[in-house]
């Protein structure tokens, strides 16, 4: 019985098989979109080492944005490795502009310097839309500034001084200006969280920076 | 007389050079725009030394289209805040123009897409 079925089945097949048309008369037209991914696993196929090595790189390369793009928005002193302000010389002055105008602005608070001559008195002050201004004069009529400024929407422009020399502080590197004669003021000027600030005043460099290094957020 | 012509632009540079050292001090100033409601909000702070007379100009553009100009002067320092009605979906430019003492500085400007 088993034999009868089996040469029954074989039979059958071959009737079905002679009733398909032969692989010359089979015209048929693939999509472009199969093609294309037909030619994609051959090329896949042909080299798989370079394409395991082009995932790998790109799988790389995407961890590294993700994870640096994480920790920018997150750590404010990584983030101002990037961006910060930078010094352009003009033919009458230097102009410090920020590096990213996209950058929110950071809000300036009442910093203030800490530590002052005896006889500097704070005559005026204001904030506004710019950062903070204190202005301070001393015994002899002369007048000094200390200026926070904000970042992406102010420039901040400093003239009639010597070119800038680089000056470490405990806080950070600075820029001092020189004033031109020993009656000029000098001035000193350094960035901290993307805020800049600068310090007016007829004072000798490491005075400047004395003052600097306490400049405090005043409640 | 070459040495005599020499001599001449010498002392014309030396007499040059005089007044441009007298009047050395150091100046500051800082212009902002920002945007607030409907509002452009220009801001200017000159710092000079003391006495020092100051005259400043702020003029606020949109493209090549002047829309304000302000004028103020001052001694010792100065400080402008002056506020404009704008239309937003436009880049605007704040050019602030410092003299002090009568010595011109370039001019400088801030610009800002107002969203």
């Amino acid at each position: 019985m088993e034999q009868i079925l089996r040469q029954a089945a074989c039979e059958a097949s071959q009737i079905l098989m002679a009733g398909l048309p032969t692989e010359e008369q089979c015209v048929y037209q693939f999509s472009p979109a199969f093609e294309k991914k037909m030619a994609k696993i051959i090329r896949h196929n042909k080299h798989p080492l370079a394409y395991r090595f082009v995932t790998r790189a790109a799988s790389i390369l995407l961890a590294l944005i993700l994870s640096g793009t994480a920790w920018l928005s997150v750590d404010a002193e990584a983030r101002e490795k990037f961006t910060s302000w930078v010094r352009q010389i003009r033919d009458t002055h230097f102009t410090y502009s920020f590096s990213d105008e996209n950058v929110e602005s950071y809000e300036v608070h009442n910093y203030r310097p800490t530590l002052l001559p005896e006889d500097w008195e704070e005559i005026d002050s204001w904030t506004d839309e710019g950062g903070s201004v204190v202005v301070y004069m001393d015994s002899v009529g002369k007048v000094s500034y200390f200026n926070a400024t904000q970042s992406s929407k102010s420039t901040f422009s400093v003239g009639e001084v010597k070119k800038p020399v680089d000056v470490q502080m405990k806080i950070g590197k600075a820029e001092f200006f020189e004033g031109i004669t020993q009656t000029d003021s000098s001035v000193l000027v350094w960035s901290k969280n993307n805020i800049l600030f600068s310090l007016t005043a007829q004072l000798e460099c490491s005075e400047l920076v004395r003052i600097a290094e306490s400049v405090k957020i005043v409640k | 007389m070459r040495k005599r012509a020499v001599a001449l632009v010498l002392v014309v540079l030396l007499v040059l050079a005089v007044p441009v050292q007298a009047m050395s001090r150091a100046i500051s100033f800082a212009p902002t725009l920002s945007f607030s409601g409907v509002d452009a909000v220009c801001v200017l702070n000159v710092q000079g030394e003391s006495g020092d007379e100051i005259e400043a100009t702020m003029t606020l553009w949109r493209g090549s289209t002047r829309v304000a100009t302000w004028y103020d002067e001052g001694t010792t320092y100065l400080r402008m805040r002056e506020i404009e009605s704008v239309p937003n979906g436009y880049t605007y430019t704040l050019k602030v123009d410092v003299t002090i003492n009568g010595v011109r500085y370039d001019q400088e400007s801030v610009s800002k897409y107002f969203s």
